[in-house]
C-alpha cells in the first residue's frame, strides 16, 4: 500500500503588494508556516512521500535566505520529498534549483526532479516527473510517461505541472499542455498535477492539489493538500483533502440603498476576523451617518483582519435633510452643501471631487460644531481688519 | 469676539429725553437739559462753553465702565473728591429707560431702570452694550475699536471726514444688521469653514497654479523614486533572465559541438587538399629545372654566334681601314695647295704697312711746328695785355693818393665842429642877455647935429646899449656920465667875454676865422671823400689782388713767351720737297688699317701650316691600321678557325630547341593543376579547422564566465527584491492618490465656497448701497457710490464737467469727505434702524469745511434723516443753522 501527500503551488517568496507592508509580510511568512504544517501532517500520517507538483518557488530570483527558510520548514518530515519545477521555478540551465544545489542547502531527504526520468521509491512506487525546463512550453512534457518502462509490481505515479487540455476554457490552456488522456495512455495509477490553485479532480486518477495557502480572492477550494492512498498497481486511489491554509480570502460586495442595508453590511463585516484576508466593495449611496459608520467599521476591520482592500469610491454620499440640519450649515456654506449634493446627483466630471468635497465639508462642520465659531462673514472680516 | 444676540427686541427708535450732569468736568454745578425732541436738536454755544462736554458725557455714560479708574479725568480740576455723574432718560421703542452712572470714589455705581425694572452694575452696562452695539474695553478706557455703532454714529469734533476706521470697528454690528435684513442668509460659521478649507487645501497645493506641495508633493516624489527603483530592478532582472537564456543556448550549442566534432570533417578535407598541393609543387620543381637547361642552351647559342661574328667583323675592318687611309691622303693634298696661296698675300701686306707708317711720321712733324708757332704768338699777346693793365692800375693809384691828401687837408672832426657850434650859440646867448640888461640910449638928433658918446659921434637916429659907464658929451654943454643900473650887469658882461674867448680859442685851434669858414671846410671834405671812394673802386677793378700781383703776372707772361720762342727756334727745318700731306687723323687711320691687314694675313698662313702637319700625322696612323687589318685576314690559320666557329653555332641551336620543348610541356601541365588555387584551398581549410576549434574553446570560456556571473547575480534575489520594490511603489502610489484626491476635493470645495461667499457679500451690501445712494442723490444728484467688502465707501461716481467721473473716496477733498462721512453715517443709521436697532446720531461741530451751497444741501439731508433718527447737533455758528426748522437751544 502506498500513501503520499500531493500538494503544489507553494509559491514561496511571493510578495503581496496590494496590501500594506505589514500585512504583505505576514502573508508571505504564512506560506512558510503552511509548509511547516504540511511537513507535520506528512509526519503524522506517516506517508511514504510528499509530491509537490510544481511552482515551489514564486520566482527564480528569490533570495537565498528565502530558499534556506523553505528547506528548514520541511524538517518535520524526514522524506522523501519530491519537488517538481513549474513554470515559476523552471529547471533552466541556471535556476533557483541549481543555486540551491550549488550552495548545498537541499537536504538529503529532498529530491528536486530537474530532468525527466523515473524516480523509484523503493518497494513503494515509481514516480514519473515532467519538470518544466523552460518558462513556457507548448509541447506536452508528459509524453515520455507513455513509453517509460517500470517495475510491474510498483504503482506508476505521474508528477506534472500545467493545463490539462480541454478542461479549461478554450484558449486558456495554450502553454504547458498536458494531454487529457495521459493517465490512460501512460497506464498511470495516479497523476499528481499542479498549476491550478484550487483543489480540483480531473478524473479518478488525476487531481490538481491546489495551493496549500490561498493567495487570491477568486480561487475556490484552495488552502488544502491531498492525502492519496493506493492499495497497489491498478487500484483506484483514495483521495482525501486536508485543510492546510491559515487564511480565508473573503470578498464582499455591498450595494447600499438605506440605513437597513448599512446595518446588514456592518453585520457582514463583523463576521470577519484575524483569519481573514478581506476585499470589500460598496456601491449605491449612503447618508453622512452611514458614511461615518462605514469609516469607523473600516478602521476596525483593518485592524482586525490580516489584509484589507476597501473600495468605497463608487458609494455616493447623499446627506439627508437631518444631516444638513445637524451640521447647522447655514448661509453660503449651506448653499455650497446643497450645490455639492446636486453635483453628486448629476454625475458628470465633478462627481468624484464633489463626493470627497462633501465629506470633507461635513467633517469640518462636525469638528467646528454648532457653537464652534462666530457669525460667518464676521470671522474673516475681523481677521482681515 | 462679541456675539450678536440671536434674538433682538423689535425696537424702532431711540429718543434721548433728558440729560443731567453733576461734577462733570467744567460743570461743577449740575447741568440739566430737558425736553429733547425726536428728530433734530440743535445746540449752539461759543467755543469752550461745554458743547463737547455734553457730547462726551453721553458717550461716557454708555461706553465707559462705571468702575473705570480712567474716569479720573472727568472730575472738575479743583474738586479732587467729587464723583462725576451722568443721568440720562431715554425711550427705546415702547420702553422707558433711566440710566444713572456715577464714577470714582465711594459713590461710583450704575443704575438702569427699564419700565420700572432695575438692573445695576455690570449687568446694566452689558445690557446697554448689547442694545446699542458696542463693547467694553477689557481694561481701562474704551478704545476706538471697542466703540462699535456709537463710535460710528456719534461724530466727535473734527472727525466727520474719517470714515474707514469707525466703519471697520462697527463692522460686526453693521453686518449683523445686514444679515438681519437679508433673513439671516449669512453663514454662522462660514468664514471659519472657508478658512479651514483653504488651509487644508493650501497645505497640499500651491495657492496660485495648484501645483502639488507639502505632503502631496512629497508623496508624488516618493512614487517617482519607487518607480525608478522598480525600473532599475526590472532592468537588472530582465538582464539576468536574458543571460540565463543565453547560457542555455550556449550550453546546448557547446554540447552539440562536443558530440558532433564538426572540425574533424574539415580536417579530412584539408589532408586531401594538402596532397594535391604536394603533387603540383613537384611539377613546378621539374619545370624550374627545364627552365634552367633552356637558359644554358640559349647562352651557348649566343656565345658561339658571337665568335663567328668576330671573324666576319675582321674581314669588314680591312675595307673600312682602306677607305680611311684614302680620305687622309686627300686631306694632306688639299692643305698643301692652300698653303701655297698664302705666301704672296703675306709679302704685299708687309710692304703696305711700311709705307703707311712713314707717311704718318711726316704728318706729325708738320703738325708740331704749326702748334709751337701759335703758342709763341699767344704768349707775346699775353705779355702786352699784362703791361697795359699794370699801367692803368698805377694811374688810378696816383689819383687816389692825391684825392686822399686833399680830403685830409679840409677835414674837421665831427666832435670839434659840434663843440664849436655850441660855443658860438652860447656866446650869442650871453650877448643877447647882456643887451637885454643894458641901458638903452635911443637918439633922435636933428639933422646935422652930433653928440659924442665916449668919444664917438652919434648922429641922427641911433640906439646904444650901455653896459658900462659912458660919457655922453653934449656939445656945448659939457658931458653926461651915464652909469647903467642892475646888479648883474657885470656878471653878464663877464659871461659874454668868457664865451667870446672860448670861441676865439676854438677857431684858432681849427685854423679858421669864423664858424662859417669851418662849416665850408666840412662840406668840402664830404665831397672829396666821395671822389676817394670812386677812385678806390676803379683801382679794385684793375688790380683786384693789388699792384704786386699784377707785376708778378707780367713777369710770368714774359717768361712763358721766352720758353715758346726758344722751342720754336729749336725745331728742325722742314724738308724742301714736302708733298701734299693728309691731315693727322686720316694718316693715323690708314696706318692702323695696314697693320690689321698684315696681322690677319700672318694668322692665316700660320693656321694652314699647322693643319698640314696634323693631316700628315692622321695619314700615317690610317696607314698603320690598314696594314695591321690586312695582316690579320691574310694569316694562314684564319680560314680553318672561321669554319669551326660556324659548326659550333649550328650545334648550340639544336640543343636550345630540345630544351624549349621540355619547358613548354611542363608549363602546360602546371597550368592544368592550378597551383595557387590549391594553396588557397589548403589555407582556407586549415583556418576553418582552427576556427571551429577556437570557437568551441571560446564558447567554453564564455560559458564558464557567464555561469560564474549568474551564480553571483542569482544570489541577489532580484525578483523578490523587485516584487518588494513594486509593493513599495504601490503603497506610495496609494498614498499619493489619496492625497491627490483630497487636494482636488478641497480645491473644488474652496472654489465653491469662495464663489458663494462673494455672491453673498455682493447681495449683503445692496441695502447699504441703497441708503447711501438715497442721501447722495440729495447732495450730488445722479451720483452713485460703491461699497467695499468692509462696507466702507470706496468709490464715488458723479456727474462732472466731462460726463460721469469716478474717484476714490480717499481722494476727495476734506470738505467732500466730511459731507460724505455724514451721509454715510446716516445711511448706516438707516440700515441699523431697518434691522430694528436703536439709533442716535450726534454731530459735534461737523461740516465746518462745507461751503454755503453744500451746507444747504446737507441741511436737507439732515432734515430728511431726522424724520427717522434723533439727531443732536452741536455748533458754534448758530446763524448758519437757523433754517433747520428747529429752535436753537443755548446751553445757558
Amino acid at each position: 500500500m502506498l500513501t503520499f501527500l500531493h500538494t503544489a503551488d507553494w509559491q514561496i517568496g511571493r510578495v503581496f503588494s496590494q496590501f500594506d507592508e505589514e500585512d504583505g509580510a505576514a502573508l508571505a511568512a504564512a506560506r512558510l508556516d503552511t509548509v511547516r504544517r504540511l511537513a507535520e501532517l506528512a509526519a503524522r500520517e506517516r506517508v511514504d512521500a510528499v509530491l509537490v507538483a510544481g511552482d515551489v518557488f514564486d520566482a527564480q530570483g528569490v533570495r537565498d535566505k528565502t530558499v534556506d527558510r523553505l528547506f528548514l520548514a520541511m524538517a518535520a518530515f524526514p522524506g522523501p520529498w519530491l519537488l517538481l519545477p513549474g513554470n515559476h521555478d523552471a529547471a533552466l540551465v541556471e535556476s533557483v534549483w541549481t543555486r540551491a544545489h550549488r550552495r548545498g542547502v537541499i537536504p538529503p531527504q529532498v529530491t528536486a526532479c530537474l530532468s525527466p526520468g523515473p524516480v523509484t521509491l523503493p518497494g513503494k512506487a515509481v514516480v514519473l516527473p515532467a519538470p518544466l525546463v523552460q518558462r513556457h512550453t507548448y509541447s506536452d512534457l508528459t509524453t515520455w510517461f507513455d513509453a517509460a518502462d517500470t517495475a510491474p509490481q510498483l504503482p506508476r505515479i505521474g508528477l506534472a505541472h500545467g493545463s490539462v487540455q480541454g478542461l479549461l476554457a478554450e484558449g486558456i490552456d495554450a502553454s504547458n499542455p498536458i494531454a487529457a488522456d495521459r493517465v490512460a495512455r501512460a497506464r498511470l495509477d495516479y497523476l499528481a498535477l499542479g498549476d491550478w490553485h484550487g483543489t480540483r479532480q480531473v478524473n479518478d486518477r488525476c487531481w490538481y492539489a491546489g495551493t496549500p495557502e490561498t493567495d487570491r480572492f477568486r480561487d475556490n477550494d484552495s488552502g488544502q493538500a491531498l492525502l492519496v492512498t493506493i492499495d497497489g498497481p491498478g487500484a483506484l486511489p483514495r483521495v482525501r483533502a486536508e485543510r492546510t491554509g491559515a487564511y480565508r480570502w473573503v470578498s464582499q460586495e455591498h450595494t447600499l440603498a438605506g440605513p437597513t442595508d448599512i446595518g446588514a453590511a456592518l453585520a457582514a463585516l463583523e463576521s470577519l476576523d484575524r483569519h481573514d484576508v478581506a476585499q470589500v466593495r460598496f456601491t449605491g449611496l449612503a447618508d453622512l451617518a452611514g458614511h461615518r459608520q462605514l469609516a469607523q467599521a473600516r478602521d476596525g476591520l483593518a485592524a482586525r483582519v490580516r489584509g484589507l482592500l476597501w473600495d468605497a469610491d463608487a458609494l455616493r454620499v447623499q446627506p439627508t435633510d437631518d444631516d444638513i440640519a445637524a451640521l447647522q450649515a447655514d448661509g453660503y456654506v449651506g448653499e455650497v452643501l446643497q450645490q455639492l449634493r446636486e453635483q453628486q446627483a448629476d454625475g458628470g466630471d465633478d462627481r468624484a471631487p464633489a463626493r470627497d468635497a462633501l465629506l470633507a465639508l461635513a467633517a469640518i462642520l462636525q469638528d467646528l460644531g454648532p457653537l464652534g465659531a462666530a457669525t460667518g462673514l464676521a470671522a474673516s472680516a475681523k481677521g482681515a481688519a | 469676539m462679541t456675539r450678536m444676540p440671536q434674538t433682538l427686541v423689535p425696537v424702532t427708535t431711540l429718543q434721548l429725553q433728558r440729560l443731567r450732569l453733576e461734577a462733570f468736568k467744567r460743570f461743577r454745578q449740575p447741568l440739566e437739559i430737558d425736553g429733547l425732541q425726536p428728530g433734530l436738536n440743535l445746540f449752539a454755544a461759543p467755543n469752550e462753553s461745554g458743547k463737547s462736554t455734553i457730547a462726551e458725557a453721553i458717550r461716557v455714560a454708555f461706553l465707559e465702565r462705571y468702575r473705570s479708574s480712567w474716569a479720573e479725568c472727568l472730575r472738575p480740576w479743583d474738586q479732587g473728591s467729587a464723583s462725576p455723574s451722568v443721568t440720562l432718560d431715554f425711550r427705546v421703542g415702547d420702553q422707558q429707560y433711566r440710566l444713572a452712572k456715577s464714577f470714582l470714589g465711594s459713590k461710583k455705581r450704575c443704575d438702569l431702570v427699564i419700565d420700572g425694572k432695575a438692573l445695576d452694575g455690570t449687568d446694566a452696562e452689558d445690557h446697554l452694550a448689547d442694545l446699542l452695539g458696542y463693547r467694553y474695553a477689557k481694561k481701562g478706557a474704551s478704545g476706538a475699536d471697542d466703540m462699535g455703532v456709537p463710535g460710528l454714529l456719534w461724530i466727535q469734533q473734527g472727525t466727520s471726514h474719517q470714515l474707514a476706521d469707525p466703519v471697520v470697528h462697527a463692522g460686526d454690528y453693521l453686518r449683523g444688521a445686514l444679515g438681519q435684513s437679508m433673513g439671516e442668509l449669512a453663514a454662522s460659521q462660514g468664514d471659519a469653514v472657508l478658512q479651514q478649507v483653504k488651509q487644508a487645501r493650501d497645505a497640499l497645493m500651491h495657492a496660485g497654479h495648484g501645483a502639488p506641495k507639502g505632503d502631496y508633493a512629497a508623496a508624488l516624489k516618493a512614487v517617482e523614486q519607487c518607480a525608478a527603483e522598480v525600473q532599475r530592478l526590472a532592468d537588472d532582472e530582465a538582464t539576468y533572465r536574458q543571460e540565463v537564456d543565453l547560457l542555455g543556448q550556449l550550453q546546448a550549442a557547446q554540447d552539440q559541438d562536443a558530440a558532433a566534432r564538426p572540425w574533424e570533417a574539415v580536417a579530412a578535407k584539408l589532408a586531401l587538399a594538402r596532397e594535391a598541393l604536394a603533387q603540383a609543387q613537384g611539377l613546378a620543381a621539374r619545370k624550374a629545372d627545364a627552365d634552367q637547361q633552356l637558359q644554358q642552351a640559349q647562352a651557348q647559342v649566343k656565345s658561339t654566334r658571337a665568335a663567328l661574328d668576330a671573324y666576319t667583323q675582321a674581314e669588314q675592318a680591312v675595307a673600312t681601314r682602306q677607305a680611311a687611309l684614302a680620305r687622309a691622303q686627300a686631306r694632306v693634298e688639299q692643305i698643301q695647295a692652300s698653303l701655297a696661296g698664302w705666301a704672296p698675300r703675306r709679302e704685299q701686306a708687309v710692304q703696305d704697312e711700311q709705307a703707311a707708317r712713314e707717311r704718318l711720321a711726316q704728318v706729325r712733324l708738320v703738325a708740331d711746328r704749326v702748334s709751337k708757332t701759335e703758342a709763341a704768338a699767344r704768349s707775346a699777346a699775353a705779355v702786352d695785355a699784362a703791361q697795359e693793365q699794370l699801367a692803368r692800375a698805377r694811374d688810378a693809384q696816383t689819383q687816389l693818393a692825391d684825392l686822399q691828401a686833399q680830403a685830409a687837408a679840409v677835414q674837421v672832426g665831427a666832435p670839434a665842429l659840434r663843440q664849436l657850434r655850441e660855443t658860438e650859440r652860447a656866446w650869442r646867448d650871453a650877448q643877447a642877455r647882456l643887451d637885454a640888461a643894458a641901458t638903452t640910449l635911443e637918439f633922435d638928433l636933428a639933422p646935422g647935429l652930433a653928440l659924442m658918446l665916449d668919444g664917438e659921434p652919434v648922429e641922427g637916429q641911433a640906439v646904444h646899449h650901455l653896459t658900462g659907464r659912458r660919457q655922453l658929451a653934449l656939445p656945448g654943454m659939457g658931458s653926461v656920465d651915464i652909469v647903467p643900473g642892475g646888479a648883474d650887469l657885470d656878471t653878464l658882461a663877464a659871461e659874454r667875454a668868457r664865451q667870446a674867448d672860448a670861441l676865439a680859442a676854438q677857431l684858432q685851434a681849427l685854423g679858421a676865422a669864423s664858424l662859417a669858414e669851418v662849416e665850408d671846410r666840412a662840406h668840402q671834405h664830404s665831397q672829396l671823400a666821395g671822389q676817394v671812394q670812386a677812385r678806390q673802386e676803379l683801382l679794385q677793378t684793375y688790380a683786384p689782388r693789388g699792384l704786386v700781383a699784377l707785376e708778378a703776372q707780367l713777369a710770368s707772361a714774359q717768361a712763358q713767351r721766352r720758353v715758346a720762342e726758344q722751342k720754336l727756334a729749336e725745331l728742325a727745318p722742314l724738308p724742301a720737297d714736302l708733298p701734299l700731306l693728309p691731315d693727322l687723323a686720316q694718316a693715323e687711320r690708314a696706318a692702323d688699317a695696314a697693320r690689321d691687314v698684315l696681322t690677319q694675313t700672318n694668322d692665316g698662313w700660320q693656321q694652314a701650316r699647322q693643319d698640314l702637319s696634323a693631316a700628315q700625322a692622321d695619314e700615317a696612323t690610317a696607314r698603320r691600321e690598314f696594314d695591321a687589318a690586312q695582316a690579320r685576314v691574310q694569316a694562314p690559320e684564319w680560314t680553318r678557325a672561321r669554319a669551326e666557329a660556324q659548326v659550333a653555332v649550328a650545334d648550340a641551336k639544336a640543343l636550345e630547341g630540345a630544351a624549349q620543348g621540355r619547358v613548354d610541356e611542363l608549363a602546360r601541365q602546371l597550368q592544368a593543376a592550378n597551383l595557387p588555387l590549391l594553396q588557397l584551398d589548403v589555407e582556407r581549410l586549415a583556418r576553418s579547422v582552427q576556427q571551429l576549434q577556437d570557437g568551441h574553446a571560446e564558447r567554453g570560456r564564455r560559458l564558464t564566465a557567464l555561469a560564474a556571473r549568474l551564480e553571483v547575480a542569482g544570489g541577489l534575489g532580484l525578483e523578490e527584491a523587485l516584487a518588494e520594490a513594486r509593493q513599495a511603489q504601490q503603497e506610495a502610489q496609494r498614498r499619493a492618490d489619496d492625497l491627490g484626491r483630497r487636494a482636488r476635493a478641497l480645491d473644488h470645495l474652496l472654489a465653491l465656497l469662495q464663489a458663494r461667499r462673494a455672491a453673498l457679500a455682493q447681495r449683503l451690501r445692496a441695502p447699504l448701497q441703497k441708503h447711501l445712494n438715497h442721501y447722495l442723490g440729495i447732495l450730488f444728484p445722479g451720483a452713485r457710490v460703491e461699497v467695499g467688502d468692509d462696507l466702507a465707501p470706496t468709490e464715488l461716481v458723479r456727474a462732472g464737467a466731462h460726463g460721469l467721473e469716478s474717484g476714490a473716496y480717499d481722494d476727495l477733498s476734506v470738505g467732500a469727505r466730511e459731507q460724505m462721512g455724514v451721509l454715510a453715517r446716516l445711511a448706516y443709521a438707516d440700515l441699523l434702524r431697518e434691522a430694528g436697532r436703536p439709533t442716535l446720531v450726534i454731530l459735534d461741530d461737523a461740516l465746518v469745511h462745507s461751503d454755503d451751497g453744500r451746507l444747504e444741501q446737507m441741511k436737507r439731508v439732515l432734515f430728511d434723516a431726522a424724520q427717522r433718527h434723533q439727531i443732536l447737533l452741536f455748533t458754534c455758528h448758530p446763524q448758519a443753522w437757523g433754517d433747520l426748522g428747529v429752535p436753537v437751544r443755548p446751553l445757558y
